[in-house]
């Protein structure tokens, strides 16, 4: 199929690896990928900060640059929910923008959400043999509905097994700004998470969303921990590269 | 003013350092989650119950004025007098006044969160009436002259050594630890209340206009006992609390106590209608007085986006499932409502000035959203709140961090616009940073970025753009 790929602020800037990985991802599974090097950002952090017109600019921009593509897939599910959660409450008050902001949604796929949707997990192949921990980010699960598509992508991989909880965990304490705004709060929230994670047994850890990632990462890290944190594409290639994250 | 939400943060900050009031709400808050959900798994059907649960609520304040009129005329026929108290201090002195016409000094009190936001107890006692509570852990929390820490379980940041400890010291006696022990000693000092009090008051869960009904509900009987025992009992509920219908009740209890503690039913469900006795009973007639409180109630009604707040049955889950409540407690948010409802109330009730900092201590991870059992968009309404904080700020003419924020905001999204912008910027963040790298990460970053690195490593600026692999990538495709 032809993809647009959406890459998002967070990995255009800080996790290029991240952004490449997920594009050779596409390209294993057969689809033709394309990029708009004009795209900015979804403009969820001016939101979730409290500043509505610099959001609205971004979104719109997003929403232009985008207009053309028919199916546009993005490795982050907090940018995903942002476009499909929250842009009609964004764009409030103005019609066409919501209109074409909810005509967006409809274009616009998590990638784990996008493999499994169009039937691509019979092309997951490669060895892992590792314990995995899958954190199940806040809004991928909450807000885009995406609970079992990473498990079933990961189960594909040979010797791949998913421990730590069966349940929904809580919040790993990055949120965004509130990582920085309320820090003594967001470490507490990373405390548990880490502890959980040791408890688990996990070989590695992986996620969809690179703003979780490198919180938990960033916890690991200064706690000792030298697990391997990985976003859920650098993983399903197969080919036991070495994660953005080191 | 004795509410300290203009102290959110530090006192936020102060909290999450203490481990043991981490321990204590994390263990509460996961018990009475697990309770609801077994609650909520055992019974059939408990999606479709919680929509028609908002359904009944979005009932009540889509047209609250004219149930609210309905439910005067109705109380009026029946013998109730309704007051209207605009402020919480209307609400004191309207409550104050029935007191000393009546010539009473004592009064007993269930458990009521609209007397505390309206700081009743305090007021009633500058008056000279000593108003005693009589719900076992409003008791508890009143003998050790704190603020509740729970909507719901007021006590809960108390363990059974704290109250034991408060009750020996209040009491004159000595006491163990065994809850029985507690509750007997406590038991006996409240009868003597409960049987001498002039006024009984008492909050409502609900109100029911069609046929003028108080509804309390309960797990202990105290509320029932203070709404029956003395000639006189006050009701003071927020105009919130009104439901059209009589009928309408089922559908709210369906889910209150599921969502509040895990039971299928309250104990204790009360239903006052009209001041009863009488001639019949051969015991003198009750004043019955309902006071209605707005106290910025009607201001929220009428924002399309904050309203939804009202519908709000204060069950306590949202404050139950919060991983920021859970680890700072209820004391932090230094009001009558905690967690993520009181987030959202607090500036609403109390202004935007006093209650800043509540509405940005959330990751807007929503598992509030997901126990709600009204379904309220709490997330939404905190994002809501974070705009109109920024947009407040924006109009002051002198506020340095405010304007640090917004230049940060601002100037990201300028460095972002184009790919040779952030290509250069990303080789510039790689050598201005090659000196702070250790092992590939960096540990320490000056403020504000220490914020990050107090607690976590971050990572080493990359030097180079997706985009700019991508152009290169293309280049030779």
């Amino acid at each position: 199929m032809n993809i647009t790929f959406f890459c998002t602020c967070l990995l255009e800037n800080l996790f290029p690896g991240v952004a490449k990985a997920a594009v050779e991802l596409l390209e294993t599974f057969g689809h033709r990928v394309r990029y708009h090097a004009e795209e900015i950002c979804c403009g969820q952090m001016a939101f979730n900060a409290g500043y509505r017109p610099e959001a609205k600019k971004l979104a719109a921009h997003l929403i232009a640059c985008l207009a053309d593509d028919e199916i546009i897939v993005t490795p982050s599910g907090s940018c995903a929910a942002m476009v499909r959660r929250h842009y009609a409450d964004l764009f409030r008050g103005d019609a066409a923008m919501v209109d074409d902001a909810a005509e967006l949604g409809k274009r616009l796929f998590e990638l784990s959400e996008f493999l499994v949707a169009f039937g691509d997990l019979g092309k997951v192949h490669g060895d892992l043999n590792a314990r995995v921990y899958f954190h199940q980010s806040c809004h991928l699960t909450r807000e885009l509905g995406v609970t079992d598509q990473p498990s079933m992508l990961l189960s594909k991989l040979k010797g791949a097994s998913l421990v730590g909880p069966e349940r929904q965990a809580p919040c790993c304490g990055f949120g965004g700004a509130f990582s920085v705004k309320f820090p003594e709060i967001s470490s507490v929230l990373l405390g548990d998470k880490a502890a959980e994670i040791a408890l688990s047994g996990a070989d590695l850890v992986a996620a969809c969303d690179m703003g979780c990632l490198m919180h938990i990462w960033g916890g690991l890290r200064r706690r000792g921990s030298t697990v391997p944190v990985y976003h859920l594409a650098e993983i399903l290639t197969g080919r036991g590269e070495a994660p953005s994250l080191p | 003013m004795r509410f300290t939400t203009a102290a959110f943060a530090s006192a936020a900050r102060k909290a999450a350092r203490d481990p043991r009031i981490r321990e204590v709400f994390t263990r509460a808050g996961t018990r009475l989650i697990e309770n609801r959900d077994a609650a909520y798994a055992e019974a059939p059907g408990m999606d479709l119950a919680r929509d028609a649960a908002r359904e009944v609520r979005q009932k009540g304040i889509d047209d609250l004025q004219r149930w609210i009129s309905v439910l005067e005329d109705r109380l009026t026929d029946q013998g109730a007098k309704v007051h209207h108290a605009v402020t919480a201090r209307d609400a004191c002195h309207i409550i104050a006044g029935i007191l000393n016409r009546a010539g009473i000094r004592d009064v007993i009190k269930g458990k009521s969160m609209a007397t505390e936001e309206v700081g009743l107890n305090e007021f009633l006692q500058s008056q000279g009436i000593d108003a005693v509570e009589t719900d076992l852990g409003e008791y508890i929390v009143q003998l050790a002259g704190s603020a509740p820490s729970h909507i719901v379980g007021p006590a809960f940041h108390m363990t059974r050594a704290d109250v034991r400890a408060i009750m020996e010291r209040r009491l004159g006696e000595r006491l163990s630890d065994d809850p029985e022990d507690l509750t007997r000693a406590a038991r006996t000092v409240l009868r003597g209340k409960f049987l001498s009090a002039g006024a009984g008051i008492t909050g409502a869960n609900f109100i029911a206009a069609d046929t003028g009904t108080i509804v309390l509900v309960e797990n202990e009987g105290n509320a029932r006992m203070t709404a029956t025992l003395p000639r006189v009992h006050i009701v003071l509920a927020g105009i919130d609390k009104v439901i059209p219908s009589f009928s309408d009740i089922p559908t709210l209890l369906r889910v209150l106590s599921r969502s509040a503690t895990g039971q299928g039913m309250p104990v204790y469900v009360s239903f006052v209608t009209g001041p009863g006795r009488g001639p019949l009973s051969g015991l003198p007639p009750k004043d019955l007085h309902v006071v209605l409180l707005d106290n910025g109630r009607s201001r929220i009604l009428a924002d399309p986006v904050f309203r939804e707040v009202l519908l709000c049955i204060r069950c306590g889950s949202c404050l139950n499932i919060c991983p920021v409540y859970r680890t700072i407690g209820g004391h932090a948010y230094g009001f009558a409502y905690q967690g993520p409802i009181g987030s959202v109330l607090a500036p609403l009730i109390l202004g935007l000035e006093s209650a800043a900092a509540l509405p940005f201590a959330s990751s807007l991870c929503g598992a509030c959203r997901e126990v709600c059992p009204v379904r309220i968009d709490l997330p939404r309404l905190l994002v809501e709140l974070r705009s109109r904080v920024v947009e407040k700020k924006s109009k002051r003419r002198f506020d340095p961090a405010g304007a640090v924020e917004a230049g940060l905001i601002r100037a990201a999204g300028w460095l972002m616009e184009t790919s040779s912008r952030r290509g250069r910027f990303s080789r510039l963040a790689r050598a201005v940073s090659r000196p702070l790298v250790r092992d590939g990460r960096i540990r320490r970053l000056p403020y504000p970025l220490s914020k990050w690195t107090r607690s976590r490593d971050f990572p080493r600026p990359p030097g180079r753009t997706f985009s700019a692999w991508w152009e290169k990538r293309d280049r030779h495709a």
